[in-house]
């Protein structure tokens, strides 16, 4: 079973030093959790539904998309697949590097992997 | 300046990159650099093109100010999309291409931009019609009455 308040403490973990938002959304864009700060225009569960429609774009050319990153003018976001039917994305500010966005994707991505799966449909 | 003669020493310069290709925002190929015998050049590229171009409305929705860069890692291949000024840089890179090079490309490819905006000046309204001249596509006044 996994643990909404610990998911959450976790996935707060990563909002540090211009990180300030990541997510935990299915591929059809449903989102499980959400820490960080509340845009003032687009809620988290929209921001989800839209990054997942981006991630099935883009994986429709080809089902090997590992991950995906995308430099706007106000911001990074950052977004991988977990345990094949999850997505977990990571926002940051202008002035953070991407490398640093992306270290700390990967590392919450290997942490939550193995949660994931055992609770993922293949698992049941 | 000679566009795709910059293009191709841009791409040699940089170890894993298969191929470079600009299309203006609804996805006409304007210039391509590459090595065919790597891909099925023009199937990859239209559907490339497609995918990146359907990605673009949600991506404005997200209210982050516009789109500069989209990356995309693939287990074969990896991806980088530069919006510059009309025109998006499409560059195509194998797992062995450093991905931090192809972010910053971004740089190096702004020059080429610029060149091609003087090149090809905008003829489609924004640029030379005078504001007072209503576009041919906004409906009258009076459409809604």
């Amino acid at each position: 079973m996994l643990k909404q308040k610990a998911l959450v403490d976790v996935l707060g973990q990563v909002n540090t030093n211009g990180v300030d938002g990541s997510w935990l959304f299915n591929k059809e864009g449903l989102l499980l959790a959400f820490v960080g700060t509340q845009s003032k225009t687009v809620a988290a569960n929209v921001s989800s539904a839209l990054l997942a429609s981006v991630w099935t774009a883009l994986e429709r050319r080809a089902n090997d998309l590992t991950e995906s990153i995308l430099v706007l003018e106000d911001g990074v976001i950052a977004f991988t697949l977990i345990a094949r039917s999850m997505l977990l994305a990571v926002r940051s500010n202008k002035k953070t590097e991407v490398g640093m966005v992306r270290a700390k994707l990967h590392s919450l991505a290997a942490y939550l992997e193995q949660p994931i799966l055992s609770i993922s449909h293949d698992q049941l | 300046m000679n566009a795709q003669q910059e293009l191709e020493e841009l791409m040699l310069t940089y170890e894993g990159v298969c191929a470079i290709f600009i299309t203006d925002h609804d996805g006409g190929v304007v210039l391509n650099v590459g090595l065919p015998s790597t891909l099925d050049n023009s199937r990859f590229r239209q559907q490339l093109i497609v995918s990146h171009i359907t990605t673009i409305p949600q991506i404005h929705k997200l209210n982050m100010g516009g789109h500069q860069t989209t990356f995309a890692m693939y287990e074969s291949h990896q991806i980088a999309i530069h919006s510059i000024a009309k025109y998006y840089f499409i560059v195509h890179a194998g797992t062995n291409a450093n991905t931090g090079m192809m972010l910053a490309m971004r740089d190096k490819l702004t020059p080429i931009a610029t060149h091609m905006m003087t090149v090809c000046p905008p003829i489609d309204g924004d640029g030379t019609m005078l504001p007072s001249i209503p576009s041919a596509a906004a409906p009258p006044p009076d459409f809604d009455d």
